[in-house]
């Protein structure tokens, strides 16, 4: 699968590479079971520190979206589909606009169990 | 499409040569006397005779082997359609002789009950025209190869601030499959050979047997890279570049059609000027180098990485310039 990364993008590096994995997902690229590249690898690819790959790849597995094992890399988890995936995304927005009211987690997720 | 399969049945040929040795070979076990007759002077009883078991060891070595050039020669070639097809009536020639000169003399003996009362008689007759096998893969492989097709190369853009990189993991079934036929044919042929503590030509083709399955299996898996370096191909089992063309030696990158045919048949193939790694007909991407040689390489999505090739080459042309 293609990945591009944008420096002078204001979007860190490993979002823009965690959000081209979701991308892929969606698109159904990248199937259940399918490997992501070795963070090594393609951090030498985009010329990025392979502690952003790694990073962006943390977020993924945070998301439920990928699996990771030490030394056997990360692959998509056969669970993550594109609901899965739009579904981290509200998430994740939800908790950017919670942190923007003051919002503490507890209270984000009390409101989450009232809906 | 047919032409492949033509192909793929043209090298099948050669193999029950080989098969019937071996078949027989297990068959007649129990039965066959320890020496068989090897040589007849006229059209009566055989004058001379060899052990058995080294008859049998010989002739399925050969025509194993005689098989397996056959392929690997398809394989390989710096050759033209015609010239795979002469390669491909000589080593049936050599496996059908290799048949031959194990098949008429055991069933002689084994119908005259001993080497020496073996007659030869109208069998002269199979035993010379064996050499003509080698016209069956001859016959079944195809002659012409088919004209190519072009499609523009798909436009992709990089900003100067952006890097983009194309990664793919592909399993090469082709490769499996042969792999499995030649770990078959090892356990099927050889082991029987090994184990029953027969002579130097069971090892040898053996040995040969083992390094065409290492060869086989080391394209198996394989992942196909993209990016500022250029393009490389890596085989995941052995852990090796199989192929690497840097960035500035590259031209440019095309998502073409692929047939098997005009790229001198499957797996990977080198001719004077191209190589290509054929997995199947089909899209394909073919990257030419600034001194006009070609790879080729079968991809399910090839537009993705002729486009980041390009614009990589693109951009990289365009910084040298406006730098120097």
């Amino acid at each position: 699968m293609l990945f591009r990364v944008d420096q002078a993008s204001s979007v860190s590096l490993a979002d823009q590479i965690a959000v081209q994995v979701r991308a892929g997902i969606v698109s159904g690229e990248l199937a259940a079971g399918d490997r992501l590249p070795a963070a090594r690898d393609l951090s030498k690819a985009l010329r990025v520190n392979m502690h952003t790959v790694l990073r962006a790849y943390a977020r993924l597995r945070d998301e439920g979206i990928v699996e990771m094992r030490q030394g056997r890399g990360a692959w998509v988890r056969p669970e993550a589909n594109a609901t899965m995936v739009r579904i981290a995304e509200l998430a994740g927005q939800l908790a950017a606009e919670a942190r923007k009211l003051g919002l503490s987690p507890q209270e984000v997720s009390r409101l989450v169990g009232l809906a | 499409m047919t032409l492949r399969i033509r192909w793929a049945i043209s090298l099948v040929a050669l193999f029950p040569p080989a098969v019937a040795i071996g078949g027989t070979g297990l068959l007649w076990r129990g039965t066959l006397p320890e020496r068989i007759a090897s040589h007849w002077s006229d059209l009566g009883a055989a004058d001379g005779s060899m052990s058995a078991a080294v008859v049998l060891a010989v002739s399925i070595a050969v025509a194993a082997a005689a098989a397996i050039a056959g392929v690997v020669i398809v394989a390989l070639p710096r050759l033209t359609p015609r010239a795979k097809r002469a390669s491909l009536f000589w080593t049936g020639a050599v496996a059908g002789t290799a048949a031959a000169s194990w098949l008429i003399p055991s069933w002689l003996t084994l119908q005259a009950g001993s080497a020496g009362q073996a007659v030869l008689g109208a069998w002269i007759v199979p035993m010379v025209l064996c050499v003509l096998y080698g016209a069956i893969p001859y016959a079944i492989a195809p002659r012409t190869p088919v004209a190519d097709s072009t499609d523009g190369p798909p436009p992709l853009t990089l900003r100067a601030s952006e890097a983009g990189a194309w990664t793919r993991t592909v399993t090469a079934k082709l490769f499996l499959y042969a792999t499995l036929v030649i770990v078959a044919l090892a356990a099927a042929f050889n082991v029987p050979i090994l184990l029953s503590g027969n002579s130097g030509s069971g090892w040898f083709g053996f040995t040969i047997l083992l390094i065409a399955c290492i060869v086989l299996a080391s394209f198996v898996r394989l992942r196909i890279t993209v990016d500022w370096r250029g393009l490389r191909v890596v085989s995941l089992l052995l852990h090796l570049p199989l192929k690497r063309i840097p960035l500035n030696r590259i031209r440019r990158a095309d998502a073409l059609e692929l047939r098997a045919s005009e790229w001198g048949g499957w797996g990977y193939r080198v001719m004077p000027g191209r190589s290509a790694l054929i997995l199947g007909s089909g899209p394909g991407l073919v990257v030419t180098t600034t001194d006009d040689k070609q790879f080729a390489i079968t991809l399910t999505d090839p537009e993705i990485p002729a486009g980041l090739l390009n614009a990589l080459r693109t951009r990289d042309s365009d910084i040298a310039s406006s730098t120097g």
